[in-house]
């Protein structure tokens, strides 16, 4: 009929053509944006900062070996990924340069990573020595060497059998990004230790603890939270306070360790370890008493103490009084894809040993 | 990342203003042409003359067209979870149309809603795990995926439900997007803010065509997918470095629509022995509104106040620091629980003046 209404000729369509006018609305139009979309999320992929390694691999395939070495770099230190293959590519392109002590810890992470066997880490350990003063270390206590040994060993998923000599655990703490100190002074604090520090904290995993030891004194804990070990120089060999604050059973810990940490004299020597997790209930004015003690304030990230992170690994041996960042620390912080940090150490060894 | 400032997702909520409301009048034509039609042949049905459907596919086009003008101009505003959200929306739409068309049963409904629910969990929150909000991170474990498909298919269903008078739905989501995108400005959240600028400007967009009188519907489709949008932008943030689902304030945000769903479940479990659970009814809040003898402008304009007055919690709820925020979600229930009280004493008072028989005047 020449005068029927829009309306009334449309009430004619069948349900079935109804659907298929709609739905095909609706597929034209995803059609037409995924058209326009994967251009661009390509283009965007492709300068994604976390593909770095398939950039690099056609910088090298261009030939651009500095411009490769230049991205890994910022790449690595950057996401820490959590895949070999980046790591090995590193090690492999600095190797023989004088950047010797980088490929090292690289050619570390890359047998970390793909969980290389006991030779190519005990070689690696060797060539660390080579280059590496503080091998030779002879520590106080044997216990001591056991248990460092043993926590290696668990975390590293190193047989039993597998003997790590001290030269190794030394290597070891360096390799992991750790920091060594072979003439006693503690970091840029200006401050000597006459007997070794050693403080090792494991992160996430939960097969081992932090290890915490002073001269002979050995401290081992595997309890959640914040380990706090107090020596006083000075006096004659004084017993260390260890300390341990679980800031994840409440607020009232984040006050107690502010309190605990301010009432200690200047120039006291502090060693921090974390075991799993010390970040819930971390107040602005832990972070400033911690600070207190020189640690470092790259430790923050975006208002965020990322040592103390979920599931990272943080240990510091600071001094009462020092300037921030003055203090020795390390930490595993970054989580690339869902990955946690690996175990991390510091050891400060007296100036009297070679 | 550098956090995006509010002058860019002002840009997003033109845009999707734009598409909108350009977009919706050809919507409106093809569903003419083809009868997609609303007519108020049943008794739940306030409108009085057919009117189209395919309203949903404007906030649908300008979901797309923002998503690729932000990709082109400035691709560092795209998160992980804003290409799922549009395959899975697609998915909703196509859900939806075929509701409209069909009138399908709400069981069914239901299923693919958890299903794709479920399906966003895995894609684009996964290994990230579900958290909860005020400080107090609760590991969920393998009840997170369940958890994180009834609240979308809950906000779906919660939007779905008041879409029945002409503008309720699309402005009460515009109030929700728009209280949300303050708070993750605040909060500096990249991903909810695209979704959430995309569904201020869309749905102020369709008001224009939709705002009593309405010469367009956004059926089940855009009710469906404004709500999936809704839950599932709000379903995963990342927060201080580990994925949380901060539910709380789109809680609050949306408080209206879920007490209207929790009302019309409590019903519906009534209906059940009956056999009836599926089985819409005319008691939801703006069809009491409505009895009690207010217009549809007005109906509409009161429960907007009182989704604004949410909303103001919710941001309240957003920037408060943590120890302060417990007593926001306290308050939003409060206030809920007295506007409810309020309707139903004015219904009863509206029943008591029907029943009185009329005064007699005695005087000699």
């Amino acid at each position: 009929m020449p005068n029927q209404t829009p309306l009334q000729s449309a009430e004619r369509s069948s349900p079935i053509r109804q659907l298929i006018a709609a739905w095909g609305t609706v597929f034209l139009l995803f059609v037409l944006f995924n058209l326009l979309w994967w251009p661009a999320e390509y283009r965007r992929l492709a300068a994604d900062p976390e593909r770095f390694p398939e950039q690099v691999k056609v910088l090298i395939q261009s030939g651009k070996r500095e411009e490769a070495i230049r991205m890994l770099e910022e790449g690595l230190s950057r996401f820490h990924p959590p895949a070999p293959e980046p790591w090995n590519a590193y090690a492999g392109l600095v190797q023989g340069s004088a950047k010797v002590q980088a490929s090292l810890r690289a050619g570390w992470h890359s047998w970390r990573l793909q969980r290389g066997g006991v030779e190519s880490l005990l070689e690696l350990t060797r060539k660390t020595c080579r280059v590496w003063p503080c091998c030779g270390w002879h520590p106080e206590s044997g216990d001591m060497v056991s248990e460092l040994s043993r926590l290696w060993r668990t975390t590293l998923d190193l047989p039993d059998s597998v003997s790590l000599e001290t030269r190794d655990l030394i290597a070891l703490a360096w390799l992991s990004g750790g920091r060594t100190s072979c003439n006693g002074v503690i970091g840029a604090t200006g401050f000597q230790a006459d007997e070794s520090l050693i403080v090792w904290s494991p992160g996430a995993d939960q097969r081992s603890g932090v290890l915490m030891a002073a001269g002979k004194t050995l401290y081992t804990d595997a309890r959640r939270g914040m380990h706090v070990a107090l020596l006083r120089p000075g006096l004659d060999h004084p017993a260390p306070e260890f300390l341990h604050f679980d800031f994840w059973s409440g607020e009232e810990t984040a006050a107690r360790f502010v309190q605990c940490l301010r009432s200690v004299p200047t120039g006291t020597f502090a060693l921090f370890a974390v075991t799993m997790d010390s970040r819930l209930n971390f107040t602005d004015e832990d972070e400033a008493c911690l600070m207190e003690f020189g640690i470092p304030g790259e430790a923050w990230e975006n208002g965020q103490l990322v040592s103390f992170g979920l599931r990272h690994a943080f240990c510091a041996i600071g001094v009462r009084g020092a300037p921030p960042g003055s203090a020795m620390a390390a930490w595993s912080p970054h989580v690339w894809r869902g990955i946690p940090g690996h175990p991390v150490c510091c050891i400060v060894i007296p100036e009297h040993q070679p | 990342m550098i956090f995006p400032g509010p002058a860019e997702y002002l840009l997003t909520v033109a845009v999707a203003f734009l598409v909108a409301a350009l977009s919706t009048p050809l919507f409106r034509a093809i569903a003419r042409r083809y009868g997609i039609l609303d007519y108020p042949t049943h008794h739940r049905k306030i409108h009085a003359r057919p009117t189209p459907y395919l309203g949903g596919l404007a906030f649908f086009t300008a979901y797309l067209v923002v998503l690729i003008e932000s990709i082109w101009r400035r691709p560092e505003l795209i998160a992980p979870v804003h290409y799922p959200l549009a395959v899975l929306g697609a998915v909703i739409i196509l859900l939806g149309l075929a509701d409209d068309i069909f009138n399908l049963s709400g069981a069914p409904k239901l299923m693919v809603e958890l299903l794709v629910g479920g399906i966003l969990y895995h894609w684009a929150v996964g290994e990230q795990g579900l958290a909860k909000p005020l400080h107090a991170i609760i590991d969920l474990g393998p009840l997170a995926p369940v958890i994180a498909s009834v609240w979308v298919a809950g906000v779906m269903n919660a939007i779905n439900f008041t879409d029945g008078l002409d503008g309720l739905a699309a402005g009460l989501v515009a109030i929700a997007a728009a209280m949300l995108l303050v708070v993750g400005i605040v909060n500096q959240q990249p991903a909810t803010c695209l979704v959430m600028a995309t569904l201020l400007g869309s749905t102020l967009g369709f008001l224009l065509y939709n705002f009593h009188p309405a010469t367009i519907f956004m059926g089940d489709a855009g009710a469906l997918f404004l709500g999936f949008m809704l839950g599932g932008a709000t379903l995963v943030e990342q927060q201080k470095g580990a994925a949380v689902v901060a539910l709380i304030v789109p809680v609050i945000t949306i408080a209206l629509p879920i007490a209207d769903t929790l009302l019309s479940f409590l019903r519906r479990l009534r209906r059940a022995r009956e056999g009836r659970f599926f089985h819409p009814d005319r008691e939801h809040l703006h069809h009491r509104l409505l009895a009690l003898g207010l217009d549809q402008r007005r109906a509409v304009l009161i429960m907007y106040a009182f989704s604004l007055l949410m909303g103001l919690l919710a941001i309240l709820a957003g920037i408060l620091p943590g120890r302060l925020k417990p007593g926001v979600p306290f308050a939003a229930a409060g206030f809920t629980a007295a506007a409810v009280i309020w309707l139903h004493r004015l219904e009863q008072r509206k029943r008591a003046e029907k029943q009185e028989p009329p005064a007699q005047d005695n005087r000699p």
